[in-house]
This record gives structure tokens, sequence and C-alpha cells, in this order.
């Protein structure tokens, strides 16, 4: 192919700093969407969502998701939100503008008519912790969720964690509308195909170049889990490797490396 | 470092809205600009232990701009949804770089007399609602402010009372309807007896709307002036201890203020004077449908029916009014007033059933 040494270096840096180009929904994400957004739309009074999965399975995108297609329907609460230092429901109201209750956990009567005036009746809690594990906490928290389950306010809950104890406790306390989802970002051989073409066309329109994909990608499929952010980043950085070893660079072998740190020292080697 | 700010970044204020509610909508909203002006304030680079114990209050207060001070009772508090010139709205409008015109155009309030700041109260739940449903916030609205109109006239229906003391706060609509449904037994109270009352409010309301229509009508300040001071006058009378069995089903008449001791020392002419600024919107809707009566814009016939079983005696003919009246103090007083604001549309000559002058 021929192309200088710098271009290549500056072609990799554009490659491993660009934003993803595309979201790639696995049958799992679509499944917990779907359900997500009739529980939007339908106004269900007092459903409690958890959704679970594990570090980087796309929980934040799913939700971040839902928020925008439907805003005018949901609230998403600011910030991470620890339970602990402030109570859930000071933060629900700081959100809507109003004030909080002098009643830890109660939620006032305003805050829920203010919720349906407003026509944001879904509550949406992206990583849910407790910031120091104390039993009040825990307690206020479901206390909450037992007064919104029972459905007299209209408002409905979805939200994340990682808090393992949150979680045991949401199954341990679970009512009839309380439902868990598992969010799995496994792709199944031939979604990690179209995922694969899809990353090498994003990469080639980010560095103007049309490079075909390499026809044997079993080794990144294995390197990956089938894991759908991992083989995003896998196959970056694959992209990056044959751009720069076309050019002449030397390229340190991977398998010494965990990918996050490899993925940062390639990024210094084009940016050197 | 000089701050610039666009206006285009503010929420543009909602129809009617006063400028306490966009200056907390503002502050809600867009918080940085007063933060950052403090803390790149010039003491900021000595900082004594003083100074650093006042920007820390100045940064609290601008946090939670609305606490009420504690020293309120012994001064008169800002009016900042009609005074422009108070410390705290210059304070505002240079945060956010504002221009002073722009602000007396959009939230300027009409020549009409207004209830005093200390004694605002009333607000419309249905007009809250659909601020909220639009902005997102309980907006305040200035026209709930304006002594001659107690009725909302998008909704056709009385004011709501909020409670007294939370007038000096910034989040007013905020705190309103927070109250609204805090108290909402309160509420449902209160709307039991508009329903059994609907007649009664009814009749005021046309009475508020005709008087509207009236002042519309007149071009000439001055006119205008008089026809205002006129009708306040007869809510005056309708005020009057002699007429006060009037309002025998309405809980509160006035507002308890926070100079209410003080209030309750001063002569019969002061109290003349300052009753109807402290009046309740349930109180001045009643006013309203008295008013009516004595000039004839409400008939025997349509008093007759409207009359209410929780206020046996309320009148239902202007005689009945003028019979209690003619003897009380102030009265004449009173009289002498209404000739010198008589105009061509309201005059004394209008006032039906037994005037003695």
């Amino acid at each position: 192919m021929g192309i200088k040494k710098r271009r290549a270096l500056q072609m990799g840096r554009l490659v491993l700093e660009a934003e993803s180009g595309f979201q790639y929904m696995t049958s799992s994400y679509l499944a917990i969407y779907n359900q997500l957004q009739s529980i939007v739309q339908s106004r269900i009074k007092g459903a409690i969502t958890i959704i679970t999965g594990e570090p980087g399975c796309g929980i934040s995108t799913l939700l971040s998701h839902i928020v925008k297609c439907h805003s005018a329907q949901v609230l998403l609460l600011s910030g991470n939100i620890f339970v602990g230092e402030t109570n859930i429901v000071d933060h629900i109201c700081e959100d809507f503008h109003l004030e909080g209750n002098k009643k830890a956990g109660a939620i006032p009567a305003y805050l829920p008519i203010f919720a349906s005036a407003t026509g944001r009746q879904t509550l949406v809690i992206d990583d849910l912790d407790i910031y120091i594990e104390r039993e009040r906490d825990l307690t206020e928290v479901f206390k909450f969720f037992q007064a919104v389950g029972k459905g007299v306010n209209a408002l409905s809950v979805i939200f994340s964690t990682r808090n393992t104890r949150l979680i045991r406790n949401f199954h341990k306390y679970r009512l009839a509308n309380w439902q868990a989802y598992d969010l799995v970002d496994h792709l199944s051989l031939s979604d990690f195909n179209s995922v694969a073409s899809r990353v090498w066309e994003f990469c080639n329109q980010r560095v103007n170049m049309k490079t075909p994909a390499p026809s044997n990608l079993e080794q990144t499929a294995v390197d990956c889990g089938m894991r759908l952010h991992l083989a995003q980043t896998i196959l970056r950085i694959c992209y990056v490797e044959n751009l720069l070893r076309s050019a002449g660079v030397i390229v340190p072998e991977r398998d010494q490396w965990t990918l996050k740190d490899y993925e940062l020292e390639l990024l210094q080697i084009c940016s050197s | 470092m000089s701050l610039s700010y666009s206006k285009s970044v503010l929420p543009k204020p909602y129809p009617g809205e006063a400028l306490s509610s966009w200056m907390f909508r503002v502050r809600e909203l867009v918080p940085q600009p007063a933060l950052y002006a403090l803390s790149n304030s010039t003491f900021d680079d000595k900082l004594t232990t003083h100074g650093q114990h006042e920007r820390d209050e100045k940064l609290d207060a601008l946090k939670t701009p609305y606490l009420p001070s504690s020293s309120f009772t012994h001064k008169p508090c800002d009016d900042l949804d009609l005074c422009f010139d108070g410390e705290e709205i210059q304070a505002f409008v240079n945060a956010y770089a504002l221009s002073e015109s722009w602000l007396k155009r959009a939230f300027a309030a009409s020549d009409a007399p207004i209830v005093p700041v200390a004694y605002r109260r009333g607000y419309c739940y249905r007009c809250m609602e659909e601020a909220i449903a639009a902005t997102g916030f309980p907006i305040y609205l200035k026209c709930w402010r304006f002594l001659l109109q107690p009725y909302c006239i998008r909704h056709s229906s009385l004011l709501r009372d909020g409670n007294d003391f939370l007038f000096e706060r910034i989040d007013f609509g905020r705190k309103l309807f927070q109250q609204h449904w805090e108290q909402h037994r309160e509420q449902l109270r209160q709307e039991r007896i508009d329903e059994e009352n609907r007649y009664v409010l009814s009749l005021g309301l046309r009475v508020q709307k005709r008087l509207q229509k009236l002042l519309k009508e007149c071009n000439d300040s001055g006119v205008r002036h008089d026809m205002l001071s006129f009708v306040t006058t007869l809510m005056r009378i309708t005020f009057l201890p002699s007429l006060r069995f009037c309002f025998d089903d309405t809980k509160d008449i006035t507002v308890q203020g926070f100079d209410e001791g003080r209030i309750n020392r001063f002569n019969n002419i002061m109290d003349f004077y300052h009753t109807v600024r402290r009046s309740t919107s349930a109180a001045r809707g009643r006013s309203f449908y008295l008013v009516g009566l004595m000039l004839d814009w409400i008939n025997d016939t349509e008093a007759e029916r409207a009359s209410i079983a929780h206020c046996n005696f309320l009148p239902t003919s202007p005689e009945l009014i003028w019979v209690n009246l003619n003897r009380s103090v102030g009265a004449s007083q009173a009289k002498s007033m209404l000739k010198l604001f008589s105009t061509k549309d309201l005059s004394v000559s209008m006032l039906k059933g037994g005037l003695e002058c």
C-alpha cells in the first residue's frame, strides 16, 4: 500500500481516539430495550426495574438511549447516585427543582403530582450505589421502592446498580411488579462478523481509506471472548496494527499486554 | 476575567411571569455565573480568615438564595417581583450580564394597585400546573399580585390563598405548589366551599371582568387612576367592621402579616386604608360581589339565586349594605372619597340603594 510512516501514525491515532461511530444492538440489548420502552410508554404505575450486567456491557448506553428517545416522559437523575450522603427522595426532588422531605425515605405528596404535571413519571437512575453500606441506607432505598411499587404515586423507576447487596435485597423484597433484567453482550459468530465489517468500515471512513477487512478474524473473536465491547476495541486495534505494519512501523506483541494497556501503548506509539 | 453571558442560554420568561420567579429559575438552571463571579472576586488572592468566611457565606447564599432573612420583621423587605432597584436584583443583573432596560420591559407591571409583597398569598393552581407542563417549574405570575384581580380570568376561578410567612422567599411559586399538596385536605375543603359558593363567585368574576373591560377602554391615565381608586374605595367600604358579617363563611379575611401586632394598634382610618391591601383573595372575591351589588352590576334576582347556606346574612340587595354602612365609623370619609374619584363611567350617582351623602 505504501503509506508514509508519519501519515500512518497520524491515522492510527485518529482511529484509536475516535468516539464509537455506531451502536450495535445485541439481541439481549434489543429485548431489554423493548421492555423498558413499553414501561415508559404505557406509564405503568409502580413498576420497578433493575438492570444488571458486567462492566462495559452497555447498561449506561441502554439507559441513555431510553432517556434520549423518551426525554419527555423520563427523568434521568443527574450524576451517580450515592445514597448515604443524601437520601434518595431528596436527590429526586432536587432533580425536579423541588425541596426534599423532612422525613427520610417518605415521598412528599407534591413529588408524584409534580412528576405527572411535567409528564416525566419514569425515573431513570444509572448506577445507584450505597455510599457506605449501612443497613439504614439500604432500608431507606427499599422503603422508597416499596412506596413507589404500591402504584398509588404514578411513578416508576428504572435503575442499574453494581452493588451486590442492593441486587440481593432487590430479589429478597421483590414484588409482583418488580422486574430484573441481566444485560449480556455476548455475540454469535454471525453477529461478530457483522460487527467486524462495521468497525472496519467506520475506521476506513475515519481515515479516508479503503482497506479491506481481513478474512481470518477467528483469533480476534477468541481474544474478545465474543463480547461486544471487547470486540469493538480489539477490532480497532487490529485495524491500527495492520495500518502501522504496512507502513513499516514495529508493533509490539499483543500477548504480553492487557487489552487496555496495549491500546494505550499503541496510542503512545502513534502520538510519538 | 470578564463574564459574557448570552441571554439565549437563560430560560425565556414565561408569559406573565414575575421577576422573582424567573430569577429563581435562572439560578436553578444556570447557577454558574454568580458563583463564578464570586469565586473570582478580587479578595480571592489574599484571603484572610474573615475574607474566606465572608466569601463562603456569599457562596452559600447564592447556592441557597431562598432562605428568608432572619431580621425581616424589622425592615421592609425587597419586592423582587416589581421593584427593579433592589440590591439583589442589581447583583443578579450584574452576575448574568443582563440589560436593565430589557429586564424592566419584560417584567414591568401595569399601573393597577398591587398587593404589597408582604401580603402576597394568592395563586391559581391550574395556571401553575400549565406552567409546570411548559417549563418544569411552578411559576409565580405577576397578575396574582394585582389587588383588583382576585379571580383568574383564564380559568374563571377564585385565586387560592397560600400560607402566611412564605412571601419573602424567591422560590415563592415552588413553596406554594409544595404547600398546596402538603395541605391537600385544606384545598379539598376550599374546593367544596367554592362549589357551594359558585353563584356568588361567578357574580364576583363578572364584576371583575366588567371592571377590566372599562379600564381597558379608558385611554386617559388620570381617569383610569380615578376609576381604580373609586373601585378600591368601594372595596375598602366592604371591609368596614359593620359589613364583616358578609364574610362569615370566609376563613381568613386578612393575611396575618408580619406587622400584625402594629396594625392592631392602628386607628380606624389607618385600618380602613390598610385592610384591603392585606385582604385574602377569598375576601376580595366576596368584596367584588358586594361592589357589584352597590354598582347595580348585579341585580336583586341574581343575588337572591346566589344565596349561600353558610352565610345567611349575605346581602342580596344594595339597600341591605347601605343600611349597615350609613351609620358606621369611616363611612362618611369613604363617601367623600367616592365623590372625589367619580368619573363618567364610575361615579357616586351610579351607586344604588340609599347612600346618604
